[in-house]
């Protein structure tokens, strides 16, 4: 307790006869207790109590008005909690502290004039016989630095391989044929440069200069191989990015020391054929493969278990070299891989051919097959959709990110402008941010269109963006396209360059097939949400619109992303999140054409899925526990799992389980087990991809979805690769650990996250 | 007014001048409202603790993000509680001081302006300290990193990305510095206003036998 009255005492004894009148005064001042506000009328209320209620009104006032204001936007990125307040202000520290700054892409000012680009498949190599190391089972026989086949087909009661030879080449892409307006981020005209910095004034319509990539045999997206199950296949990389015969400017990414890895995205696949950074370092101490080393990836399209309800249908091929994935991915380093099979479905044999391309067969899906004479085979109306979004430089952009500092591209003298870079792709690593480009593109081209007949197609989507999640729903437009800029737009509103300001949906979508291959039952659907990494197979019918009207020829759809998402954080507005109602960004432009004979059919039921194991809830207790987690380091944000950065020499502890333990992340050879992966916090969304098999959600949020899947993620009845985990989801998987022994990883596949530690080493041991 | 002059008169009086034995003599005067410090000091420790854990969560080492948001404000508040608690009466002490005869309007504002001052600084030392111990962290976790990174120049590599790191910290304590002291002058003016003003109440007059 305080005692005032010595103050006053002092000084009353130090003035004489006049303390009282001034102790008076001071009382007078202190204790305004008989300050009276007269109302109006004429209520009489005290000064303080005024005061005290106007405080406490405008508190309640605040507090109702923020929340009001707030909490949608809260719920909506899972923050609706006192963590995740705390969790959204970490979000608005981590963009004032961390600078990761994009350009705005010239405007492309003639879209869907380009051909969408169909990948033919790559013919197998036939003098594969002279090479100096020839394909083979024996050791040092895998790649440069040694190694063998776990596996070799006749092992299997497989044949050889076929043989192919795909070679890592510096090269150049086009995205776009048509001119471009340089554009500020306000949406304006821009200034632009050349390679030799000169300047262009702002309004100059340009063509774009070509960007460089890093390609699968020098092209963007790379080769597409057609497999088969039952016929394996071996790919000799064999990495030529030490020469630049063009001289082109290689740019401030991609891996500084030019290795790549090669992973195929979900084969079951032996870990030296895997093409993961856990393996690799492991067994040989390299991040990648250097120039002039090769590897041998064999494939050996048979399902896990050789089961063949494990079965799937769509892998894509890319790079996966330790802190560079995203870099080499975004460079360039994509090659396709649908796998049929041409084997007959089991008890069904009079069916024939379950998914060979032949629509008169087996499933029945669309496509017409030809055999072509060098080896490969083609399917008609079967065909796949790369989707990739890029940004291409502005010349006045600071190039800055962590990289800068660690001495891998000192010619870019970094932080730095970049103007002899104008209208080439434009890459730094943001962790926080996410990259997320704001020119969407499919197989490579910017606004494409194709001309279908009208018939069904099978559209095979695939997301090989870094970051970005997409929506996708098919609209149609009387008035067309009209540019972002010139509808008023800026900033981030700008990406994706051209909105449909009158869309209605024309079609559905009947979805046959996921990740893990085909559904059990087809699922129509008015949209549907495609993460990174993720394959979607789509069966379209151009026949006829939604409500029955046939089709005409001439008639114009287009593919339209519908999910806002200016970060590559998570969703601004979607379906599930609440749609901006003018956000319809065409993508693809479709034309209807002639009619076409079509003998394809969508099946009520397919390949059907595997059972779980009757007992699969007694591995609940003993679960593998993985769950996300940030934090900051090296003047970035950093992801880590169970609070560690991917250590390539070691798997990762679980996190403590219901049965009190803490197991290493191994699993024997042939088990299966639940592995629990938990979205640490909110304002991030993660695909989680695990290599070597495919899964099977069974638990969301606490909720046993084995059997029915919860609003919302029709998809975990598919068996599937990538777990699309949203702020604070808890997700638990089942899978097996079947046929191969050795390291794999684990990782998120917004590759800005992957490279920035979010990634861990698990292993099959025998 | 007798009673007051008698009061004043009987505590300063020469010796001679003392109450009769078993008289009881009303000592009145004023202290520090623990409402007002109490409120004060809580509610500007909460809000600077919510900017100090929020800042973790974007530069925060893994090791400290280990826990749940929430708990990490509890734990933080807990511990800084008695800094807080001594700035608040440290800010209205001085205001005594100072200004303590000078009009109401006066006396607030110095009261709020010293509050928030010294309430900032204990709350910029803790963002400080724990920038310090998360940097200590950070550095132990890049080194285990950085290990085969090349050092090519003055400072790349490993001594590059402990520079970013320290930068960051750097930016975020001061960002949280001018973020505390602006939150704590709009809260430490709502507070005084919850408390009708008051900074000092009177004593409960108590009986002191001579």
């Amino acid at each position: 307790m305080i005692d005032v009255t010595d103050t006053i005492d002092r000084d009353t004894t130090e003035r004489g006869t006049e303390p009282v009148a001034a102790e008076l005064a001071d009382r007078a001042r202190v204790d305004h207790d008989d300050d009276l506000e007269t109302m109006p009328s004429g209520i009489v209320i005290p000064r303080r109590r005024f005061l005290q209620l106007g405080a406490a009104a405008a508190g309640v006032a605040v507090a109702a008005g923020a929340t009001d204001i707030m909490l949608p936007d809260l719920r909506r990125k899972g923050f609706a909690s006192a963590g995740g307040v705390l969790d959204q202000a970490s979000i608005v520290w981590a963009d004032s502290i961390y600078t990761e700054v994009y350009p705005t892409s010239p405007l492309i000012m003639s879209p869907f004039r380009d051909e969408l680009p169909i990948p033919q498949p790559l013919a197998p190599c036939t003098d594969w016989d002279q090479w100096a190391v020839q394909p083979g089972p024996g050791l040092d026989q895998q790649s440069s630095y040694g190694g063998h086949h776990q596996i070799w087909p006749s092992m299997i009661g497989g044949p050889d391989p076929i043989i192919y030879n795909i070679k890592l080449q510096v090269s150049t892409h086009a995205f776009t044929t048509s001119k471009v307006l340089p554009i500020t981020k306000g949406g304006k005209p821009a200034v632009s440069y050349d390679e030799k910095k000169r300047v262009y004034k702002a309004g100059t319509q340009r063509y774009l200069p070509k960007s460089t990539i890093y390609g699968f045999n020098g092209t963007f997206p790379g080769p597409m191989i057609n497999a088969e199950y039952g016929k394996p296949v071996l790919i000799r990389f064999e990495n030529e990015l030490h020469l630049n015969p063009q001289n082109l400017d290689r740019q401030d990414f991609g891996a500084p020391d030019w290795t790549y890895l090669t992973h195929l995205h979900n084969a079951h696949t032996a870990p030296e054929s895997d093409g993961n950074p856990f393996y690799t370092m492991r067994q040989s101490g390299h991040h990648g493969y250097d120039p002039e080393t090769w590897c041998d990836n064999l494939y050996l399209n048979w399902p896990a278990g050789g089961d063949w309800r494990e079965k799937q249908s769509f892998f894509w091929f890319h790079d996966h070299r330790m802190d560079h994935t995203g870099a080499n991915v975004y460079k360039g380093m994509v090659g396709l891989y649908p796998i049929y099979d041409p084997q007959p479905i089991p008890g069904e044999e009079s069916r024939g051919r379950a998914d060979a391309g032949n629509e008169l067969e087996g499933y029945r899906l669309p496509g017409v097959r030809t055999d072509n004479a060098d080896g490969s085979f083609s399917v008609k109306y079967d065909v796949p959709l790369a989707f990739y979004d890029c940004r291409l430089d502005d010349g006045v952009t600071t190039h800055h990110d962590m990289h800068d500092g660690m001495g891998e591209y000192p010619a870019a003298n970094n932080p730095n402008t970049h103007p002899e870079w104008w209208g080439k792709t434009f890459f730094k690593h943001f962790p926080n941010k996410g990259f997320v480009g704001d020119i969407f593109t499919v197989n490579g081209t910017a606004f494409p269109v194709m001309e279908v007949k009208r018939r069904k197609y099978r559209f095979r989507f695939l997301d090989a963006s870094v970051a970005r999640i997409y929506e996708f729903k098919m609209m149609s437009s009387t008035k067309g396209p009209k540019s972002a800029m010139s509808l008023g737009y800026s900033g981030d509103e700008l990406q994706g360059q051209y909105r449909l300001t009158d869309a209605q949906q024309c079609m559905r979508f009947t979805e046959v097939a996921a990740d893990g291959g085909l559904l059990q039952f087809p699922i129509v659907r008015d949209s549907f949400e495609l993460w990174p990494g993720k394959r979607r197979e789509m069966v379209l019918d151009f026949t006829q619109y939604m409500d029955g009207t046939p089709t005409t020829k001439g008639d114009v759809i287009y593919i339209c992303n519908v999910m806002k998402m200016t970060n590559g954080r998570m969703w601004n507005t979607s379906t599930r999140a609440g749609l901006d109602p003018r956000y319809v960004v065409p993508v693809m432009k479709i034309v209807i054409g002639d009619w076409a004979e079509d003998n394809s059919e969508v099946l009520p039921e397919q390949r059907p899925l595997p059972p779980l194991p009757s007992d699969w809830r007694s591995l609940m207790d003993n679960r593998m526990v993985f769950e996300v987690h940030r934090g900051g380091a090296g003047g970035e944000l950093e992801w880590l799992i169970n609070g560690e950065a991917f250590d390539p020499t070691r798997p990762v502890t679980s996190l403590k389980n219901p049965a009190g333990n803490t197991p290493l992340a191994q699993q024997k050879l042939n088990s299966y087990n639940l592995w629990e992966i938990r979205n640490g916090g909110g304002g991030w969304v993660h695909p989680m991809h695990i290599h070597q098999e495919e899964h099977r959600v069974v638990m969301r949020d606490g909720v046993d979805c084995s059997s029915n899947a919860l609003p919302g993620h029709p998809d975990d009845m598919a068996r599937e690769d990538l777990i699309a985990l949203d702020p604070g989801e808890d997700v638990i998987i089942f899978r097996h650990f079947r046929d191969f022994v050795g390291p794999y990883v684990a990782h998120c596949h917004n590759l800005a996250h992957e490279d920035h530690a979010m990634m861990f080493g698990w292993e099959i041991i025998p | 007014m007798s009673a007051v002059a008698l009061d004043l008169a009987g505590h300063g009086a020469p010796a001679e001048v003392v109450a009769p034995v078993a008289t009881t003599r009303r000592r009145r005067g004023w202290r520090l409202s623990r409402l007002t410090v109490g409120g004060l000091a809580g509610v500007l420790l909460a809000a600077d603790m919510f900017w100090i854990t929020s800042l973790h969560g974007a530069v925060g080492a893994i090791g400290r993000l280990q826990t749940e948001p929430v708990e990490r404000w509890l734990r933080g508040s807990l511990m800084s509680l008695p800094f807080y608690v001594l700035a608040v009466w440290a800010a209205l002490r001085l205001t005594q001081r100072l200004v303590g005869r000078r009009r109401e309007l006066v006396r607030l504002s110095t009261a709020l302006i010293l509050t928030a001052i010294l309430t900032t600084i204990v709350g910029t030392g803790h963002a400080a300290v724990t920038a310090y111990v998360d940097y200590q962290w950070q550095a132990d976790h890049l080194e285990q990193v950085h290990t085969d990174h090349e050092l090519i120049g003055a400072c790349v590599g490993l001594c590059w990305a402990k520079q970013e790191t320290l930068n960051a910290h750097m930016k975020g304590v001061s960002y949280a510095a001018v973020l505390m002291v602006v939150t704590n002058l709009i809260l430490g003016a709502w507070v005084l206003a919850l408390r009708g003003g008051r900074l000092w109440q009177r004593r409960t007059p108590r009986p002191v036998t001579a």
